[in-house]
């Protein structure tokens, strides 16, 4: 026996340290199967079920044994069945593939899963290993998801559905409004000629001179009431005018000319800075409509034991332009009123003869601009408007 | 404007045209004729041309542009005097009914004693 050479003793020392570590890599490859969290189920081109890993029997609840003995296609359900021989068509093309399958469980339960064949040669032998996780939860979410995505959906359609009818509803009422208003006039027109031509004494009787006199009072509240309405009716349709640089001294001017009366009656001191922002680039039937309607407010909500004082002030917040207009009037609580105080025929003073459009206006041109209006007020402490332009 | 003055009222709604006959009876005029539609009033001023028309612009059949239209062309009519009498004063057509010679006032409805004095001295002139 020939002795061996250390040479021969290394190399077979090698070898069998090689062939240790084969042996050690295979038992980490198998650990690695057995205890995957996937369940692998490994089969032949007949679909045979040759290996199943350890997560593969928990999720089919079948044994290793009866396993075995079943074919790929036992696993499905009678829907997957197909599915699973169009799988193994393309499998058999190609190597890899990932796709969804139903399957049964030993107890008859069915779930989804993603289903990852891969087919390579083993010797001289074709065999298919696959992944098959369980996605039936997150199908179930996304199937939950995508029922609420269709209720909100469906909601949001109908909010917008009613949002839709109630502005056209709006759109009515108003039209309504303007038809009676424009129809009322021509009739109202002619009971006011007709009382004018009456007067008192054409009446023989004191009761009959009284009832006519009631009347007379009737008419002229209607008739302003539908003047107002049409003078309302004829702003809104005029919301489109062209804008033009002003200066707000000379439009406060302008105002302070045209219902002078009125500021004279209610004795105001005017004080105004416009020093911050002097100009506006506005519509100027707007603007002056703007200050007319605050100032007339002011005025005919002047506190009765105070002589009347008017601030007029702009001011630059950020980039909005602000009027602000502040008086020492009646005043009223602002947190109670806010929505009220810009309606058309809101009056928070019953004893005040106005009729309640003047902020309606401003309110209306100002939402035709972009604009808003913001109001601070308390009882017997003034009122101070800001308008935010645009 | 003498109290002898031929007037015709072409009005639609007949108590606007009994409050204008009215008025113009309160000022000694008493020879007024009324037509209810446009159509009336052209037929009217063809047969007997009246000195001068208080015109309404909405009426039915023949409006009342149709009407000034019609009969500012008619030699007939070179006499006649027209005062529009509308139901709201409108500027563009204020300046579309000033476009007929005969045409001497443009106002709002109804028809009041001061508006017809104011008239009166407006016609003198």
């Amino acid at each position: 026996m020939k002795k061996e050479s250390n040479k021969d003793s290394s190399k077979r020392a090698n070898l069998s340290r090689k062939l240790r570590q084969i042996d050690d890599e295979g038992d980490v490859y198998k650990q690695i199967f057995e205890h995957s969290v996937i369940p692998i189920v490994v089969h032949d081109l007949e679909m045979n079920i040759i290996k199943v890993n350890n997560s593969a029997v928990e999720l089919f609840g079948y044994q290793r044994t009866e396993f075995l003995q079943k074919s790929i296609y036992e696993l499905h359900t009678e829907d997957g069945l197909s599915y699973s021989a169009d799988v193994l068509k393309k499998v058999q093309k190609m190597n890899k593939l990932s796709t969804e399958s139903s399957f049964k469980r030993k107890d008859g339960s069915v779930f989804i899963a993603a289903v990852t064949p891969c087919k390579y040669l083993v010797g001289d032998r074709h065999i298919v290993h696959v992944y098959i996780e369980d996605i039936t939860e997150k199908r179930k979410a996304q199937t939950e998801l995508k029922e609420l995505n269709s209720t909100l959906e469906a909601q949001v359609n109908k909010v917008k559905k009613q949002s839709r009818e109630i502005k056209k509803n709006n759109q009515e009422l108003e039209t309504f409004g303007f038809v009676a208003a424009h129809d009322l006039k021509a009739p109202l027109t002619n009971i006011v000629a007709l009382a004018d031509m009456l007067n008192s004494e054409s009446f023989t009787n004191r009761k009959s001179s009284e009832i006519y006199s009631k009347l007379k009072g009737s008419i002229s509240v209607m008739k302003k009431t539908v003047d107002t309405l049409n003078s309302v009716i004829d702003f809104k349709t005029k919301l489109d005018q062209g804008v033009e640089r002003l200066e707000f001294a000379k439009i406060l001017n302008d105002v302070k000319v045209s219902i002078s009366e009125q500021l004279e009656a209610s004795d105001a001191q005017i004080k105004e800075d416009f020093s911050e922002c002097p100009e506006v680039d506005y519509p100027p039937l707007h603007l002056s409509s703007i200050v007319r309607n605050l100032l007339t407010n002011a005025a005919m909500y002047k506190a009765p034991e105070r002589p009347l004082e008017i601030e007029v002030k702009t001011t630059r917040y950020n980039k909005r332009l602000c009027l602000s207009v502040k008086d020492n009037g009646l005043g009223f609580d602002a947190e109670k009123y806010r929505g009220k105080i810009f309606g058309l025929f809101k009056r928070l003073h019953p004893k005040v003869n106005g009729v309640g459009a003047g902020l309606y206006l401003v309110k209306s041109i100002l939402d035709a601009h972009g604009g808003k209006i913001e109001v601070e007020s308390k009882p017997n402490e003034g009122a101070y408007f800001k308008v935010y332009l645009k | 404007m003498g109290k002898r003055i031929k007037v015709l009222l072409a009005e639609d709604d007949k108590t606007t045209s009994f409050i204008s006959k009215l008025v113009l009876q309160s000022f000694g005029m008493n020879d007024i004729s009324e037509a209810f539609d446009g159509k009336e009033a052209y037929d009217f001023v063809q047969s007997d041309c009246p000195d001068v028309v208080f015109l309404d612009i909405n009426m039915p059949v023949m409006d009342g542009w149709d009407f000034l239209a019609e009969t500012s062309a008619k030699p007939s009519c070179q006499k006649m005097k027209v005062v529009v009498l509308t139901s709201s004063i409108r500027e563009s057509d204020k300046k579309r009914a000033e476009q007929y010679p005969f045409v001497i006032d443009y106002m709002e409805k109804p028809l009041t004693e001061e508006k017809l004095a104011e008239l009166e001295v407006k016609w003198s002139d």
